[in-house]
């Protein structure tokens, strides 16, 4: 080691003489900013050269490896990220799963909730048409008794008690005369039927040549018609203690026929409630 | 000089020629890129101290990078690339403040 060659042979100049310069003093500022300045000169030096190559390289892989952040794409993706990116995906993928089969199953209540609508709408017209014959709004047909009564003891008490026992053995339909006979229908003795008003009160051997039915006269012979199952209608007529035995008892005749049709024609009109309103929830309130 | 023009060059040609990156390459070369930035710091210093030789800074660059690469690639096949690749980025990233720090105190004295 000579001082007097300070420069210990440089590969190449200007790095020689900086490498000279940093050995000698490590940490000097001004050195350093002059230093930058010196390198900052363009010189076509194999130094200067090869770092420009090498930053030229960095430059393209940097912008390049942006490029490649901002286009997600999966392949570019490492094995492990995959793999918690499909462990993520097939989770969602359950979860959307389970939403499917949890609306499905709504899908099919509401269905079959439709259905049931449905089916009580039907019910509903049936008890329309059911209820339309109870109330005598409409005639019916079908299979049921004619009960003929009359002579003495075939009064209104007797015509009540025939449609009580009528209702009871389920009649669906009952006609007295020409008259509908419904829930409201009432049967007094006619105050115009002589045989009536010069009878003592009580006397129940009396007998009726008409009653009044709902402010209508009918005379004897008294003619129920009833539909119904016949045979239970004939029996609760004429079971021992009933109507006909009662009639009979009294003195008056009385029959009955089982029919396999019959024929209510007599209708009532259907009236209109004045009083009461019926309850809607769908309307809120009647006007 | 050249360098700063290289570095100008390099991000221009990448935004015009976008190169497409092999798909084998691809997780590598995030890494590969902090690893020259790394070297680059590291040159800058040695610029700064005087001991700047080019021979030098072009094997530290290229090794960087390819250590860098191969950690990364070796824990992929180890199953623990992400951790690795973590690990590599943070230990550069250090690397890169202490350059950095060094270069600061040549330019300001601070």
């Amino acid at each position: 080691m000579s001082s007097t060659t300070r420069p210990p042979e440089p590969m190449e100049p200007s790095a020689a003489s900086d490498g000279r310069e940093g050995a000698e003093e490590t940490t000097d500022g001004p050195d350093g900013r002059s230093r930058l300045v010196a390198a900052l000169r363009p010189r076509a030096t194999r130094s200067q050269l090869a770092a420009g190559m090498l930053c030229l390289l960095l430059g393209l892989g940097l912008v390049t490896t942006v490029r490649d952040q901002d286009s997600t794409d999966l392949s570019t993706l490492r094995q492990s990220d995959l793999i918690t990116l499909l462990d993520s995906t097939s989770t969602r993928a359950d979860r959307l799963q389970g939403e499917v089969a949890e609306l499905a199953r709504t899908r099919q209540e509401l269905r079959a909730a439709s259905g049931d609508s449905a089916a009580a709408r039907e019910v509903a017209r049936e008890r329309l048409d059911v209820l339309g014959i109870l109330a005598g709004t409409a005639p019916a047909t079908g299979p049921g008794i004619t009960l003929t009564l009359s002579g003495a003891g075939a009064d209104a008490d007797l015509m009540l008690s025939a449609v009580q026992e009528l209702r009871d053995a389920g009649a669906e339909a009952i006609s007295l005369g020409d008259v509908r006979v419904v829930a409201s229908t009432y049967v007094v003795a006619d105050p115009a039927d002589p045989a009536t008003s010069s009878a003592e009160p009580g006397d129940l051997s009396a007998s009726a040549g008409s009653v009044v039915v709902d402010g209508a006269v009918v005379s004897a012979p008294f003619v129920f018609v009833a539909i119904g199952e016949p045979t239970t209608l004939a029996s609760a007529m004429s079971f021992p203690g009933g109507v006909l035995a009662t009639l009979s008892a009294r003195g008056g005749t009385g029959g009955v026929e089982q029919e396999d049709a019959v024929e209510i024609s007599a209708v009532r009109e259907a009236v209109a409630p004045s009083e009461l309103v019926p309850e809607d929830p769908g309307e809120g309130g009647a006007s | 000089m050249i360098a700063a023009l290289g570095l100008l060059l390099g991000v221009t040609l990448g935004l015009v020629l976008t190169p497409a990156v092999p798909a084998v390459l691809a997780p590598y070369l995030p890494i590969a890129v902090v690893a020259a930035l790394d070297a680059v710091f590291g040159g800058l210093r040695s610029l700064l101290d005087g001991i700047f030789d080019d021979k030098v800074f072009v094997v530290s660059f290229a090794s960087n990078v390819l250590v860098a690469a191969v950690i990364v690639y070796l824990g992929d096949q180890l199953g623990v690339g992400a951790q690795l690749s973590t690990g590599v980025v943070v230990v550069l990233s250090i690397r890169i403040f202490a350059n950095a720090a060094a270069i600061r105190r040549h330019l300001f004295k601070a």
